[in-house]
């Protein structure tokens, strides 16, 4: 009877294909960029389909940070705060203009670009973006995902993190 | 006329009287402003406190001028009061004991230009945060002097590639709080904290409220926003008027047209300039149009953080339909930048009103299902019904407007009440609650999208033929055609370019209803190219200060269903 009984596989590469499809993001939705994750997620666009879709609201649970809308000084220590407490390994999503560099606002108030706080790993422009450029963010992520090395380390083992 | 009574009773508290485009503005001394605003409250019914900002005059000596705007429910009137402050010295009393929405607006003002309000005991940043020096909205504060709190991440050098690592320790606490609560010193000790936010699953926009618990009910509440602060009013002094157009989108962008629209409005009434009566229609179609988007997108984010997921996504596809139908229109889905002064951008397209006819008679299928699944769904009403209620007069003292006020039965709108747009000409009516409940609150909302739909039928049936802009070479570009043929639309093309366009000296206050509330825009110009100041009535901003009443005495999973209701908008709450 023939009948597969193993595979062999590179351990980074099934480790990236799995991972690849079970995102778990934390919308960290702050302004006008919400509106359009909201479309985002629901029935027209659907980043279900992407295995995107359900959002962790914990920190600790989530792999993917999106930083939706505009971060001022004021929140800055509040993102900064929900970052660190992600379990490795995490990647960020700068959605929006505000969240990649400030936009246009240019004042006392704005910090010009989520990652003079935070590293991030993707951006997307737009003000707001329309939903397919998110859904190309999501899956160009993948891409990377799937092609990084994935070390398993006992915790003592782990590197910081490279930035 | 009542502009008279009110000048002849309040002789001797006030130094000048004039009028201004229809509102009466009273130039006071610091030291006659309580007895006068208590006068005005009792006598002539002044019960709803809009707004207070101030002016900053560096070369005038006293420095500050300190505005406010009232208005009267019953007597459907605004007022002005303008009172001068030194700089030495700059403190008026405050409004607190006559208004509850004065706690909130006040402590904007103190911050922004570090006016003192004598007796108001909470004085704390709001839209700023701990730590910030200086007033940022004074003339000489530099609009990029930012300061942050937090240490930044990459060396900025970017030719020093020396270590470029993660910096931050990891043993120290990587945080400091931005806010300070009263609760921390003064909560009882046998109650507990809970703080929400300001990024929290069940809340759209970004809110901190800190409650104190006892057992599952709130005893009190400290609400701080201020988390989306982006300096709106600091870069409309710094833009020309052409240029604030986007900025105001972003201010509720659930329905930025509507704020295209109040915007222009004001700077028009100041220029003097009438709109096509094609521009006039398609401005009102489009305002209820957005209204509409508003609403459903309010309704759908409320009810799926009460755990209606169904509801959330029918509404969802229904807002899509129309951003993707004003995509079309306008070029982008949220963000129009739709309005130009003194008309449109452009026509309507080809095959537009085919459309809207097609997504009105969709709504109407689907919002049916919506009445379906919640109107008299056991869950949602236990959740909504007797939650949240408050009376007409309490709306009024924390300074609601909008659906939130006509939730308690006050037919206060000023579609009807200072009709602008081709409101006068259109039929509808005004939906109003009776409990003033979350779940009227709902309601409300339901129903003006029912009058939005009617009227933007009515708009269809009387739209004009005609341009959409006015041909006034002050605010209007010539055509591209001339601009390459003829020497003086050159020249005027250059000039409203370069140096914008010149609003004559004055001041103006336009109000619009917004699908939040009262949205005013009070412009102050000096006859540049710029606004001297330009300062926005938020309907948020005054929600959330009354916002703590609400959820006083009720249990602590009511305030999402709570919160929900009042449509906090973080753009146009902080702006």
């Amino acid at each position: 009877m023939a009948m597969m009984e193993f595979l062999t596989t590179r351990k980074d590469e099934l480790v990236g294909w799995v991972r690849k499809f079970s995102i778990f993001p934390y919308p960290f939705v702050t302004a006008c960029c919400g509106m359009e994750f909201m479309a985002v997620s629901s029935t027209l666009y659907d980043t279900d389909r992407f295995g995107a879709a359900l959002p962790r609201f914990t920190p600790r649970q989530s792999d993917l940070l999106m930083v939706v809308g505009t971060i001022t000084h004021k929140e800055a220590p509040v993102i900064k705060r929900v970052y660190d407490q992600m379990c490795e390994p995490k990647w960020v999503m700068a959605f929006g203009a505000c969240a990649t560099s400030g936009g246009f606002y240019r004042n006392y108030a704005v910090l010009q670009g989520v990652d003079r706080v935070i590293p991030v790993d993707i951006y997307i422009p737009g003000c707001p973006p329309r939903p397919e450029m998110v859904i190309d963010a999501i899956m160009k992520l993948q891409e990377r995902i799937a092609g990084e090395r994935h070390p398993i380390l006992p915790f003592e083992e782990q590197e910081p993190e490279k930035v | 006329m009542i502009h008279e009574t009110i000048t002849e009773n309040l002789k001797g508290l006030y130094d000048r009287s004039t009028d201004i485009f229809g509102m009466l503005v009273l130039e006071l001394p610091a030291d006659n402003l309580l007895p006068l605003v208590t006068r005005l409250k009792e006598e002539f019914g002044f019960d709803l406190f809009l707004d207070v900002t101030a002016i900053d005059y560096p070369e005038r000596q006293p420095r500050f001028e300190v505005v406010y705007h009232f208005y009267s429910s019953k007597r459907n009137r605004r007022i002005r009061l303008k009172v001068r402050v030194p700089e030495e010295r700059p403190v008026v009393s405050t409004l607190t004991p006559l208004y509850g929405s004065a706690r909130y607006l006040e402590r904007e003002t103190h911050e922004m230009y570090g006016i003192g309000f004598a007796g108001n005991d909470d004085l704390r940043p709001i839209l700023l945060y701990e730590g910030f020096v200086g007033h940022p909205l004074r003339k000489d504060y530099p609009i990029d002097r930012e300061q942050p709190i937090v240490e930044y991440r990459l060396l900025l050098n970017p030719t020093d590639q020396s270590d470029q690592s993660d910096q931050s320790d990891h043993s120290r606490p990587s945080h400091v709080s931005p806010v300070r609560s009263f609760l921390e010193e003064t909560a009882d000790p046998n109650n507990v904290l809970v703080n929400l936010g300001p990024s929290h699953p069940a809340t759209h926009g970004t809110i901190q409220i800190i409650a104190e618990l006892d057992g599952e009910t709130v005893r009190r509440a400290d609400i701080h926003c201020g988390y989306l602060h982006r300096g709106f009013e600091k870069e409309a002094e710094h833009h020309g008027y052409h240029k604030i157009i986007p900025y105001t989108d972003r201010l509720n962008y659930c329905s930025s047209l509507n704020n295209n629209f109040a915007y222009a409005g004001a700077v028009e009434q100041l220029l003097g300039i009438e709109i096509t009566p094609r521009c006039k229609w398609l401005r009102t179609l489009l305002s209820e149009y957005n209204r509409l988007a508003d609403h459903v997108t309010c309704i759908a984010a409320t009810v799926m953080e009460l755990g209606a997921m169904t509801a959330f996504l029918y509404l969802m596809t229904i807002r899509d339909y129309i951003f993707e139908h004003l995509n079309h229109l306008t070029g982008a889905r949220l963000t129009y930048s739709y309005v130009r002064i003194g008309g449109l951008a452009r026509d309507l397209p080809d095959g537009w009103l085919e459309r809207l006819e097609e997504i009105l008679r969709f709504y109407e299928r689907y919002i049916g299902r919506i009445h379906g699944l919640l109107d008299r769904n056991r869950i949602f009403i236990d959740r909504t019904r007797n939650v949240g209620a408050m009376t007409p007069e309490h709306a009024l003292n924390w300074g609601f407007t909008g659906p939130i006020l006509r939730s308690t039965g006050l037919a206060i709108d000023l579609r009807k009440d200072s009709p602008y747009l081709a409101y006068p000409e259109l039929e509808f009516e005004v939906p109003v609650g009776i409990n003033g409940d979350n779940y009227d609150r709902y309601y409300v909302r339901m129903r003006e999208m029912d009058e939005s739909v009617s009227m933007i039928r009515q708009c269809l049936k009387r739209l004009p033929k005609g341009p959409v802009s006015v041909a006034d070479p002050r605010v209007t570009l010539p055509e591209k055609g001339q601009v390459y043929t003829r020497t003086e639309a050159v020249i005027s093309h250059f000039k409203l370019i370069i140096d914008g366009i010149r609003v004559p000296a004055g001041e103006v206050y336009s109000a619009h209803e917004a699908p939040n509330g009262e949205l005013g825009f009070y412009l102050v110009s000096d006859g540049s190219g710029r606004p001297y100041k330009l300062h926005v009535r938020s309907p948020s901003f005054a929600h959330m200060g009354g916002m703590h009443t609400l959820l006083e005495g009720y249990q602590v999973a009511d305030i999402i269903a709570t919160f929900g209701s009042m449509n906090m908008i973080g753009g146009e709450c902080d702006r």
